[in-house]
């Protein structure tokens, strides 16, 4: 997959979740889920089973507990996809 | 040390998908969930012992520094209708809960001498929750130390922790600050 497919996607995910609209439209593989697009921490977990579904894969504990921001993300789904 | 964390549970009801399995099982241990399910309050407990978790963060946070989403590693014992300890490796926090009809609000300690408060906000964007929830802090802590509102600041460290200043000079009483929807919560160590 195509990073900007990639970015695309996972934009589309976190958009019922943000509380920063700017944060948002600039969206990068910098931005952080909580620290720029303010997304609640109590949905980070709706974030990650979103993730899951979108792309047909399963995060492990581990591997969330580092899924803060977009390339986190992208790194994450990269290597299952890959691997698959 | 001080952490507190507040859950709008009209927001939560809409904006979660707390209902299923998968997000229990991301979570929470089998213990924390036998517990949510022992007594037909699901809804309930799950956002106890969230808002447990997260304040109880918040004040481990405050000794590392690091940035994580590791609820799991956060284990919560329930002690009776709202006190719990949550253990972070060695470190086990106090955690004191409020269970209103229309928010669940956690604060999570080590030394008893604290004070916290819930605030309604006017509206549920982050500008709103942000300045509402300062304001009402600022307002605490003035009339805590009887000084005037317009002396006292909060101003972020580099870790992002807020903290109280006075005329300028970084004050001891550590805050703590939550907002979820439309309400915020403060916390003040005294």
């Amino acid at each position: 997959m195509k990073k900007e497919e990639l970015i695309a996607k996972l934009k589309t995910i976190v958009q019922p979740y943000i509380q920063d609209e700017e944060a948002f439209k600039n969206l990068s593989e910098e931005t952080t889920f909580v620290g720029d697009l303010k997304i609640n921490s109590a949905n980070l977990v709706d974030v990650i089973l979103d993730v899951e579904d979108e792309f047909d894969i399963r995060i492990e504990n581990d591997e969330m507990e580092q899924m803060l921001s977009v390339k986190a993300a992208m790194a994450i789904v990269t290597s299952k996809i890959g691997a698959s | 040390m001080i952490g507190i964390d507040i859950v709008d549970l009209e927001f939560s009801k809409r904006n979660s998908r707390w209902q299923e399995q998968r997000f229990l099982d991301k979570l929470f241990s089998a213990q924390e969930q036998d517990f949510i399910l022992s007594d037909g309050k699901r809804f309930e407990n799950i956002w106890r012992l969230w808002s447990m978790k997260e304040s109880a963060y918040k004040v481990t946070f405050r000794a590392d520094g690091i940035h994580r989403f590791n609820p799991k590693d956060f284990k919560c014992f329930v002690t009776d209708a709202t006190q719990g300890k949550v253990r972070f490796g060695t470190i086990v926090t106090s955690a004191e809960t409020e269970i209103h009809p229309d928010y669940i609000k956690t604060t999570a300690f080590l030394k008893p001498n604290w004070t916290s408060d819930v605030v309604k906000l006017s509206h549920s964007d982050s500008g709103t929750q942000h300045k509402q929830s300062y304001q009402h802090a600022i307002k605490a802590y003035a009339s805590l130390k009887t000084v005037s509102q317009n002396t006292v600041e909060i101003v972020k460290n580099k870790l992002g922790v807020p903290q109280f200043y006075i005329n300028g000079n970084l004050q001891y009483e550590q805050v703590s600050l939550s907002h979820h929807g439309y309400f915020g919560a403060i916390a003040i160590a005294v």
